[in-house]
């Protein structure tokens, strides 16, 4: 029995012994630095002068907005958050977090995002994200712009997505997007960042079809659905819920090759409530050629709202605007690898009310 | 006088043939030539880790390469972009060669590719030498350097052929 007892105490102090080392090598290993990513930063914003004619003129110096853009890769892991200071309506700088992703690539043909992201809709949205570097206009196109801008699309989205490409032989190669998401918020400015309001998620789709020839060439159609708990523009005090189901159906097809600027986009979205239920058509045709360092360019946009407006849309800055077109003509004049000029001038017709004319300089940086 | 002319007529016929011959054979080595041969001619070249398996690329698969469209090698994972200044004459030979753009161009198109989140940021080597030791210390690097530079890579770096 002795015997067997210091077996026993053996085993159990070795058991012991082999459990500490197992554990002390586990936060050794912890402890130990992780292998060094590559954290990148990038600073993206610009300023303006814009004279506008709406019966009278104005005129204002514009620093609009500010970024800082960060990156950090480690192997098929990476990081990315867009943290945007852009002024609001009260004239003040306020902070925005506008991108906040976490991605694995797992193939060429699948990668997956977690996080707030730029919803796959069109070609402009996340083409083009907040630096206005890298746009050839001074402005997104009316139809396409933030949230808080007035856009008729959901521009942000906090989910997941999925995009990938697989080979079409000698046709091209065909590009997916996929995403689950929480979907609008209450009203069209508010973008679903920590609770989505009704659980039920917006599923969107769009796939491009990139042929070989001509190179660059982009063919692509998307479908978005959600649910909208719609409320008044005080959800305090105006807290009753309408239900807006929303479909958003688009096409696009873009050149951006051989010094030609080419992007052509159409939406067509679906609102459907108790209230009022209506479609919204919009689009738009933007080209320009470059030169050397000069890229002259225009815009024609469209955007035509049904009579009655459902509870979510009334709220939006366009709805309120009513159905217009807009026409614009610039020229940009890339300076640097970081530093673009852009002169421009426009209008904008709605079908009741007044003109709106406008015209703007812009110094555009991306460090 | 019509035997002389008969033999001199047969002789030049010969003549064309064999000058026929020579001309085809040129031809077709020059364009076999041509087909997988590093751009000594343009007197820039791709350069890769040796560790990748890629033996050749098209121009339009490496402009993929360069703008995040292809993210991945079949056997080094991601790819990792190398690139020189913006003034200098490798960055000006992959704008003019493979993009047909302006260098200030096609980097405002990498940039833009990198703020997309579609790749990762581009690694800057101010010298060939910098872009030679970068693509030896990463797997999945490509990068173009002058020819001469790459007459005598060290080890773990390797040529990659450009085709059409």
């Amino acid at each position: 029995m002795r015997t067997r007892d210091l077996q026993r105490w053996w085993v159990s102090w070795g058991r012991a012994v082999a459990a500490i080392a197992a554990v002390s090598t586990a936060v050794v290993g912890l402890a130990r630095p992780a292998r060094a990513a590559d954290v990148n930063f990038n600073l993206y914003g610009d300023v303006d002068y814009v004279v506008a004619h709406q019966g009278v003129t104005t005129n204002s110096f514009q620093s609009p907005r500010f970024e800082i853009f960060s990156t950090a890769t480690e192997g098929r892991l990476s990081f990315l958050a867009e943290t945007m200071f852009e002024v609001g309506g009260d004239n003040a700088f306020a902070v925005d977090m506008e991108r906040v992703e976490v991605s694995y690539l797992f193939a060429d043909w699948f990668r997956l995002h977690l996080g707030r992201f730029h919803t796959a809709i069109g070609y402009y949205n996340d083409a083009y994200h907040h630096g206005r570097y890298f746009q050839t206009t001074v402005d997104r196109p009316e139809m396409v712009r933030f949230e808080d801008e007035g856009g008729l699309t959901p521009a942000h989205s906090v989910g997941v997505h999925a995009d990938g490409r697989f080979g079409l032989r000698r046709a091209g190669s065909l590009r997916y997007d996929v995403e689950i998401a929480n979907g609008r918020g209450n009203v069209p400015d508010e973008v679903t960042n920590l609770v989505d309001h009704n659980n039920a998620k917006a599923y969107n789709l769009r796939l491009r079809f990139e042929p070989s020839f001509p190179d660059g060439l982009i063919i692509g159609v998307n479908a978005y659905f959600d649910t909208i708990p719609a409320t008044g523009p005080d959800p305090i005090a105006m807290p009753a819920v309408t239900t807006v189901g929303e479909r958003i159906y688009g096409a696009h097809l873009v050149y951006l090759e051989n010094n030609i600027h080419l992007i052509s986009e159409f939406l067509r979205i679906e609102h459907r409530s108790d209230v009022a239920s209506g479609n919204t058509h919009a689009g738009f045709v933007e080209a320009g050629y470059t030169f050397g360092s000069l890229t002259p360019y225009a815009r024609y946009e469209k955007v035509s709202f049904p009579s009655v407006l459902d509870p979510f849309y009334a709220q939006n800055k366009l709805g309120l605007r009513g159905s217009f077109y807009s026409v614009l003509a610039g020229l940009r004049y890339l300076v640097s690898e970081n530093v673009a000029l852009k002169l421009e001038g426009g209008q904008i017709t709605p079908v009741t009310g007044s003109k709106t004319s406008s015209v703007s300089f812009q110094c555009a940086f991306a460090f | 006088m019509t035997i002389v002319h008969c033999n001199r007529s047969a002789s030049s016929r010969s003549r064309r043939r064999a000058l026929a011959s020579l001309w085809a054979a040129v031809v077709v080595g020059a364009t076999l030539a041509l087909a997988a041969t590093p751009c000594w001619a343009d007197d820039f070249v791709f350069i890769k880790n040796a560790k990748n398996g890629a033996a050749k690329l098209s121009k339009a698969e490496a402009k993929n390469l360069f703008t995040g469209r292809t993210k991945t090698w079949s056997d080094v994972g991601v790819v990792t972009v190398v690139l020189g200044p913006e003034d200098s004459p490798q960055l000006g030979w992959l704008a003019d060669k493979v993009f047909q753009v302006a260098p200030k161009t096609m980097l405002t198109k990498i940039k833009q590719e990198v703020f997309k989140g579609e790749m990762k940021k581009p690694i800057t080597a101010a010298s060939p030498a910098e872009a030679v030791e970068a693509v030896r210390n990463n797997p999945g690097a490509i990068a173009v350097v002058p020819a001469d530079a790459a007459k005598s890579l060290p080890a773990g770096v390797a040529l990659l052929l450009l085709g059409d």
